[in-house]
């Protein structure tokens, strides 16, 4: 996809505490993000799920822990690619000038990197709307373009904060459609969050259920589907017995 | 057109009560001229007023271009600053509250008879609706984008440039608008306390000579002047902010307009 993206190896969170004042948010929390892996974050609202994403951003720094990744130095700058819960797309910018937004702040011509983004627009559905201004966009294909943005900044890691958790149910349902067959051509590592289970095990690798604040780890589940499988996944027996698992987890936190 | 409609029609109205009420109430006209003797009054003075209006437009110009520099300047410092912003923002607010009509004619013993008083009263009136609508126009910023920007690694520069500016953009053009329709008045405030040229002396001097028709003529050339100074503000706007506007239409959504 566009220019290669340099990968990284396995990254690795250990025994991350924060707080703010007196309230702790993250208390011992341990983490593997493997290669080209989609591991999804599910949890209940405040439960520290958007700080782990702002420490790995660079946006805030935890207390104490460590956090390696293979073949890079912490913290990387140019590893992680945040795309925020709302699209954030500058309204004064069309949609073309919107998504090489990463890429102008690093110094690549716009030019060049315009042109990097024409070739994409077709597979974000976005294609012929270049010029036009995101208040007249839907709100999927906000969402969408919002993803391109971070897509096209060229970082090895995406991550993605509720992506579709403002979005009506069936333009969601449509998006998580669209995403689990794009995510084989972005070749990408995401770390993904959300609230919604089937959502996670529609997409991820491996899924961690967190605890409410301070957040650890109650659950990791790898999520072993068969995808490429005929009729609807969701009603399929391994799809149900691992909805059950995770749900389960999230009750015994009293998250649910 | 529909949005001219409305308030022409109003004025039309009004006009025909002010002519109606001046021919069958029987006062005399020096003392309040009907709308067709001042339209009579602005025709045939039209070379001293128009001189005049020259004049005023200058100042006001001048006295505006300064304000808006100096006042965006103020903005980006206030915005950079947050102890400058408290130190600052008070006395401002402060400094509305001293009628410009005292300091006029001090300003006359300390500059003089000459354009500069009336720069300065018409930047005193429009340094303040610039620095307010640029220090809440930067304070509008959104929050999220501006971490979105931090985690890109943008710099304090481009933060500023590509987000803080054009976020502030809509309120900066409203304080813009408001500062630009008191910059003739204001003007006229400066040369009605004293003055060679200009508008405001010559209201001063048809008063001296209970020339009422031509003291309208003059307040109908200032009105129209602010008008149209107030729509130039708008058209540029319009062509700055083409987004802000399709926004307010409510946009044609996607899929009407696939190619």
């Amino acid at each position: 996809m566009g220019p290669e993206v340099t990968t990284q190896g396995r990254i690795t969170l250990n025994g991350i505490y924060k707080r703010y004042n007196d309230l702790e948010v993250l208390r011992d929390l341990n983490l593997v993000i493997n290669e080209g892996e989609f591991v999804t974050l599910i949890g209940p609202s405040g439960s520290g799920k958007s700080t782990i994403f702002n420490i790995l951003a660079g946006l805030e720094t935890a207390d104490s822990g460590e956090i390696k990744v293979e073949g890079f130095n912490f913290p990387p700058k140019k590893l992680f690619s945040y795309m925020p819960q709302r699209d954030s797309l500058l309204p004064w910018r069309n949609i073309l000038d919107n998504v090489i937004l990463g890429q102008e702040l690093q110094g690549v011509s716009k030019k060049q990197a315009r042109a990097a983004a024409l070739a994409e627009l077709p597979f974000f559905g976005l294609e012929g709307f270049e010029k036009n201004f995101p208040s007249e966009l839907s709100g999927g294909m906000r969402q969408r373009a919002a993803l391109l943005r971070t897509v096209l900044t060229q970082r090895p890691v995406l991550l993605l904060d509720e992506p579709f958790g403002a979005l009506d149910a069936i333009t969601r349902a449509q998006l998580q459609e669209w995403l689990g067959n794009l995510k084989q051509r972005l070749n990408r590592t995401i770390l993904f969050v959300t609230h919604d289970v089937e959502e996670a095990l529609l997409l991820s690798d491996r899924v961690y259920v967190l605890s409410p604040r301070p957040a650890r780890i109650v659950l990791e589940q790898p999520v072993d589907l068969d995808r490429s499988g005929p009729g609807e996944l969701v009603i399929t027996h391994r799809f149900i017995e691992l909805k059950a698992r995770l749900l389960t987890a999230l009750k015994s936190e009293g998250a649910i | 057109m529909k949005q001219i409609l409305p308030p022409l029609l109003l004025v039309l109205i009004l006009v025909s009560l002010w002519q109606l009420y001046v021919s069958w109430s029987g006062i005399r006209q020096t003392i309040l001229p009907g709308p067709f003797r001042v339209i009579e009054a602005l025709v045939n003075f039209w070379d001293v007023i128009s001189e005049n209006l020259i004049y005023t437009l200058v100042e006001a110009t001048l006295g505006f271009t300064i304000a808006l520099a100096i006042g965006f300047l103020f903005a980006v410092l206030l915005d950079y600053s947050p102890v400058l912003r408290r130190a600052v923002y008070p006395l401002l607010v402060a400094s509305q509250t001293i009628p410009i009509v005292a300091i006029a004619p001090l300003l006359i013993i300390w500059f003089g008879y000459d354009i500069v008083p009336k720069i300065i009263v018409v930047w005193l009136v429009c340094f303040f609706p610039i620095v307010v609508a640029g220090v809440d126009g930067f304070a509008s910023t959104d929050r999220d984008t501006t971490r979105l920007f931090k985690s890109l690694q943008a710099s304090t520069w481009q933060i500023f440039w590509k987000l803080r500016l054009p976020s502030a953009l809509p309120f900066i053009f409203s304080g813009i608008r408001i500062a630009i329709t008191y910059a003739v008045a204001g003007a006229v405030l400066g040369e009605y306390v004293g003055a060679e040229k200009g508008l405001g002396i010559f209201i001063q001097r048809s008063k001296n000579s209970f020339r009422n028709d031509l003291i309208f003529a003059a307040v109908l050339v200032i009105a129209v002047a602010s008008i149209l100074l107030f729509l130039l503000v708008t058209v540029i706007q319009h062509r700055t902010m083409p987004w802000y506007y399709r926004q307010q239409a409510g946009g044609k959504k996607a899929g009407n307009n696939k190619k």
